[in-house]
């Protein structure tokens, strides 16, 4: 043993070897990291996308609020749904997210008019866009005021 | 071929690239088969969805009727008023009128002309005519209930004698009932797929111009209703009734009721005068609507 211990021959081959398994071993930790996260995210996110279903409920269009329109929203889907992005008639609306769990009812209070009040029989576009791009859409026609 | 398997170099670059590929491959097709369940799970989904589309419509329930003349016999001359009592004051869909009678030792020119009172007492020539002879059945239903059924639930029927001989006929009256049918919500599934409903959603067609009730809606996953009377089966219909009252849940939504029968009960009175839309939304994100001018 002590023979073997005090022979330099190849030392830098082991040392080398050894190297290489490390950084091997390293290597492939650091792409199997990387893949399992990618596909966590694949899975948690755009993969995801596939499973949002949302209903666009009820439409309530408030008068004398300026243009306020207050919108319920039903995620029958398999995973909960945040709605990121809201446009009328193609137009981007400041609005904030929307978190709805799955099989709940949510209902959010926009002003989507541009601060002018509804007019009664004109249609409106509204568009829902979910943070993983899915998208709800539906025609509205604002109703007449007794 | 023996020379090339003996040949040992490179033999780790060929294990590792197959290493390599196995896990590659391990990866793409765990990916693979996650997507392909979801895909599969969601299109049973929409499968479902459209297999179980529903759509509402209001509708008049058999009423009760109320039978308060029979076997009655009255000389007949000038006229004789039938107060009834139907015990309904709101949410009639139609007033359905039945009468067996006759009149007995008259002519041929002799009639009992039947009117119905409207809600200032004016008579209104309901068409039917009760003639000499045998006794006969006449039944009419008359629409607009609400133009003859006044506040307190009551309407009347005025039999006039019109006819050449005033004091000589009799007025026979075997039977003579009113019913009044309360509107009702009648879910349909038109689909092979059983439907639960989720929500029923009641929006003014005319919305008031600071009206908060103009936009209500019935849980219908309300605690206390039990999940089999919320469910419609494959090509059935559910019927949901309205109450005369409107009773607020805790949230602000319209409180559904449940009785012992299994019939749901919408406790929502629709404003007068106003169109009203019913929208019925499954779990499912099934939608349909139907809308009712209430008088």
């Amino acid at each position: 043993m002590r023979r073997l211990s005090k022979n330099r021959k190849a030392v830098s081959n082991v040392i080398g070897t050894i190297l290489m398994i490390l950084v091997v071993v390293v290597g492939m930790s650091m792409v199997f990291a990387y893949f399992v996260n990618f596909v966590k995210d694949y899975q948690t996110g755009s993969g995801s996308s596939v499973m949002e279903l949302v209903s666009i409920e009820d439409v309530w269009f408030r008068f004398n609020t300026g243009g306020n329109v207050t919108i319920w929203l039903y995620n029958y889907g398999k995973v909960d749904v945040t709605v990121s992005t809201f446009y009328v008639n193609g137009q981007s609306i400041d609005f904030h997210s929307l978190t709805i769990p799955v099989g709940q009812h949510m209902n959010t209070t926009v002003q989507a008019n541009n601060g002018n009040e509804w007019t009664p029989g004109a249609t409106y576009d509204f568009k829902f866009v979910t943070e993983r791009g899915s998208d709800f859409e539906g025609d509205y026609t604002v109703p007449s005021v007794s | 071929m023996k020379k090339l398997l003996r040949n040992r170099s490179g033999t780790a670059e060929i294990v590792g690239t197959v290493l390599f590929l196995v896990i590659l491959f391990f990866f793409f097709s765990n990916v693979f088969l996650w997507y392909n369940q979801v895909n599969g799970e969601m299109n049973q989904v929409v499968a479902d969805k459209t297999n179980s589309a529903v759509g509402i419509e209001t509708v008049a329930l058999p009423g009760n009727p109320v039978t308060t003349y029979s076997n009655w016999n009255q000389p007949f001359g000038g006229y004789y008023d039938f107060p009834f009592d139907t015990g309904n004051e709101t949410l009639i869909a139609d007033l359905r009128l039945s009468i067996k009678a006759n009149l007995i030792n008259g002519n041929s020119s002799d009639a009992g002309v039947v009117q119905i009172l409207d809600c200032n007492g004016i008579p209104v020539d309901t068409g039917l005519r009760i003639m000499n002879g045998s006794l006969t059945w006449f039944n009419m239903t008359l629409p607009s209930p609400s133009n003859y059924i006044d506040g307190n639930g009551d309407v009347t029927i005025r039999i006039v004698y019109a006819g050449s001989e005033p004091d000589s006929p009799y007025l026979n009256i075997s039977y003579m009932a009113v019913c009044a049918d309360p509107i009702a919500l009648e879910v349909t599934d038109f689909g092979g797929r059983d439907a639960t409903l989720s929500r029923i959603w009641i929006v003014n067609a005319t919305q008031t111009a600071d009206g908060q009730t103009d936009h209500v809606y019935a849980d219908m996953n309300e605690s206390g209703i039990s999940p089999g009377d919320t469910l419609v089966a494959g090509g059935s219909t559910r019927t949901i009734m309205l109450s005369d009252q409107t009773i607020l849940a805790g949230d602000g939504s319209i409180r559904v009721t449940d009785n012992p029968a299994g019939n749901l009960t919408v406790n929502y009175a629709p404003p007068v005068g106003q169109t009203v839309t019913f929208r019925v939304l499954t779990t499912l994100g099934n939608t349909a609507a139907c809308s009712y001018n209430f008088p």
